[in-house]
């Protein structure tokens, strides 16, 4: 996966999440598009930018970030007793949108 | 998903020359996928049309038949025949999800119905989240896991984002995608020990193949366990010392630390938050890495101190205070091992060649693992930190007996190294490309890991499994009893507490002392009846009988064969009880004069 085609992805899944999370569409898509997302994007803009040089090595570190923060989370809510389904999903999104939001600082063998 | 540049694959210390060009390179890869295919259609034929029911004291090895065993033989064959030519990473991954797919896939196909009494009661805690909304740390019914809710909290989560009712399908599935989780995990971390591809791969393999403890499924610990390979990981390539040369050899080992150390304490403290002994394993590695000089970074260790004591502490002050007692059971580390093997001293039958198969798999894995360090140090290339690595969880005996587990929890973390050493012990990642004779000696310590690996796994399966007919009994008692009743089991080898658990006070007849169980067993209507009307006047009390129960007891103990089944005969012909439900594998009783009436 190319470095400029991980934004795009993350957009993409995230907008395809929300549709169904949000409006609460309970199609067959919802399973598959929900999992793939809550393992993957909230983690890998972030997994993208430690310029790990497998790809393998960096989708296993988003899954990583994407678990952990579920995680968090669902025990951050229960805990506080704040449960939400729309809060707990937005917290995971602008998460991962953050991930391809926020400045890069360019290592300097980038730029040779 | 794996292939890469040669450069990253560390091929040039693996050889790793493609034979005759690219179009045979392909068609040998085509070639691979074929044998992949070949063996899951056999698997396929030789799984289908197999009943749970009938598996014998052996469990789910009792159905194996020969194309099963035909798979797994092409399978190894097809892997190591791979690995000699050198293959992509693509084709060597491939035959190892084959792998995890058939092996962990099939108990969730073949029985429809989650497997471990235990992994119903991980449901019922999320039931309970996904009911209420809310942990509860002062609760007094599995309080731990509302303590270190980690795994809990997330999962419902999950569920609830996923829509519909899909808890126990995740649950189902869940030990398939820990797998999953555990080859990337994996990979990544032997990748930080060595650029040799090779090894990496043999690695894998290795650890997958003698993996047999089953706590990879649905729980706090099967969720924590990659994750702790992953900081270990993150840890060897972010944290290694500049004068550590073999370390420099790893071509993974490119992360700096300030782009890992988030990473790092996202990680410690999602185990921290989920589960026990894990955080204690945690804190003992990383101390051993960091206080021998293996490793820099003196907060890395510190924030998995702080992690870890301040949830301990501060979240879960209340159940850390109370079991701290039982719990750290420091400087007795004979006691806290022999309590482990104490657990299989009243298996009968096939149930003795189960547990040996267990302690044979681990010993032999353990022998290999010491002859790849015995080499490597012969060639003056033993990784220290590696080596500390698979010695530190002997730390945790000790420290606890972790309710008599605590030799599982070590032979658990020192999986990932005994692996990566015994898979040194093979291949040493000095030499040249897998040569044949390296690569038969491979197929051949697979062959005589994979018969004990299979007992040792599947074995248990004949009490893991709950019937359909089981689970609709069970089900309908929780659904139907009023909240406050007193529940009597047969024991907790069933589908426990996974709705509404909180509502009902157990008792199980398997977990009394010796006098009072032999009391209930002399006695049963007698004895059971007055328990249920000690229990709550006012609520019916039931007993629950399953067929798990009794297979359960039958085969690992501790009351005497048949015990459950006298049991259920007594009651069914005592005037002092009626049945108020059954569904062929569940049978509930109340008192006949019960006040309550049926639920």
């Amino acid at each position: 996966m190319k470095r400029s085609t991980v934004p795009s992805i993350v957009l993409l899944a995230t907008a395809a999440t929300s549709v169904l999370v949000l409006f609460d569409i309970n199609t067959a898509v919802r399973v598959p598009v929900v999992l793939v997302f809550l393992a993957t994007i909230p983690g890998l803009g972030w997994a993208w930018r430690t310029h790990l040089p497998d790809p393998a090595d960096k989708l296993l570190i988003a899954v990583t970030i994407s678990v952990s923060l579920l995680v968090t989370v669902g025990e951050g809510m229960a805990l506080l007793r704040v449960w939400s389904l729309t809060t707990g999903f937005l917290v995971l999104a602008v998460t991962g949108l953050l991930g391809i939001a926020l400045p890069q600082r360019q290592r300097r063998a980038d730029a040779v | 998903m794996l292939p890469m540049p040669r450069a990253e694959a560390g091929l040039p210390a693996d050889g790793g020359v493609y034979p005759t060009g690219r179009l045979s390179q392909r068609r040998s890869d085509l070639l691979a996928v074929d044998v992949v295919l070949i063996a899951v259609v056999l698997w396929i034929v030789g799984v289908s049309g197999a009943d749970p029911r009938a598996m014998s004291d052996v469990g789910l090895v009792s159905l194996f038949t020969v194309p099963m065993i035909a798979a797994l033989a092409v399978l190894t064959a097809g892997f190591f025949v791979s690995l000699r030519r050198s293959a992509p990473e693509w084709v060597l991954a491939t035959h190892v999800v084959a792998f995890i797919s058939l092996i962990h896939g099939t108990p969730a196909v073949l029985f429809g119905t989650l497997r471990y009494a235990w992994s119903w009661k991980h449901v019922g805690i999320i039931d309970y989240i996904l009911r209420t909304g809310h942990v509860d740390t002062t609760i007094t019914a599995l309080p731990v896991y509302h303590n270190w809710p980690g795994f809990s909290g997330g999962t419902a989560l999950l569920s609830d984002l996923l829509g519909q009712s899909h808890l126990l399908q995740i649950a189902l599935w869940a030990q398939l995608a820990l797998n999953l989780f555990n080859l990337l995990a994996m990979r990544f971390l032997v990748r930080s020990l060595t650029g040799a591809r090779t090894v990496v791969w043999l690695a894998i393999w290795l650890f997958f193949v003698t993996s047999w403890l089953g706590l990879d499924y649905f729980s706090p610990q099967g969720l924590v366990f990659p994750l702790y390979m992953v900081l270990v990981g993150l840890v060897l390539r972010a944290c290694r010392r500049p004068d550590d040369i073999l370390a420099r050899e790893s071509p993974a080992n490119t992360m700096t630390l300030w782009s890992a150390l988030p990473i790092m304490c996202l990680v410690m403290f999602v185990i921290s938050s989920s589960h026990q002994v894990t955080p204690l394993m945690m804190v003992l590695a990383l101390a051993t890495m960091f206080g021998l000089r293996r490793a820099r970074g003196w907060y890395v260790p510190a924030a998995a101190v702080v992690l870890s004591g301040g949830w301990a502490l501060v979240v879960a002050r209340g159940v850390t205070l109370s079991t701290v007692g039982s719990y750290l059971t420091v400087a007795q580390p004979l006691q806290n091992g022999s309590d482990t093997l104490a657990k299989s001293a009243s298996v009968r039958g096939g149930q003795v060649l189960v547990s040996d198969a267990g302690r044979y798999i681990t010993a032999l894995a353990l022998v290999v693992a010491f002859v790849g360090i015995y080499r490597m140090s012969r060639r003056h290339r033993l990784d220290l930190a590696a080596t500390l690595l698979l010695l530190s969880p002997v730390l945790l005996l000790g420290v606890t007996e972790y309710g008599g587990e605590v030799l599982f929890r070590v032979v658990l973390f020192m999986g990932p190294f005994v692996a990566y050493f015994a898979a040194l012990a093979v291949y040493p990642d000095t030499a040249p490309a897998l040569r044949t004779r390296r690569a038969v000696i491979g197929a051949l310590l697979t062959i005589v890991l994979l018969p004990g690996f299979l007992l040792s796994y599947y074995g248990k399966d004949a009490q893991n499994y709950f019937t359909p007919a089981e689970v609709s009994g069970v089900t309908w008692l929780y659904e139907n009893a009023q909240p406050g009743s007193l529940i009597v089991v047969g024991s907790f080898n069933f589908p426990e507490r996974f709705h509404n658990y909180e509502d009902f006070a157990y008792l199980s007849i398997a977990d009394e002392p010796k006098d009072s169980r032999d009391r209930v067993l002399a006695d049963p209507t007698g004895r059971l009846a007055r328990w249920l009307e000690a229990g709550n006047s006012h609520m019916p009390g039931y007993v629950l009988i399953t067929r798990s129960q009794k297979v359960g007891n039958d085969l690992i103990g501790p009351m005497p064969v048949g015990s459950l089944d006298r049991v259920e005969q007594a009651l069914r012909a005592s005037p002092q009880f009626r049945v108020v439900f059954y569904t062929g594998d569940a049978v509930i009783f109340t008192l006949a004069n019960s006040g309550g009436g049926d639920p």
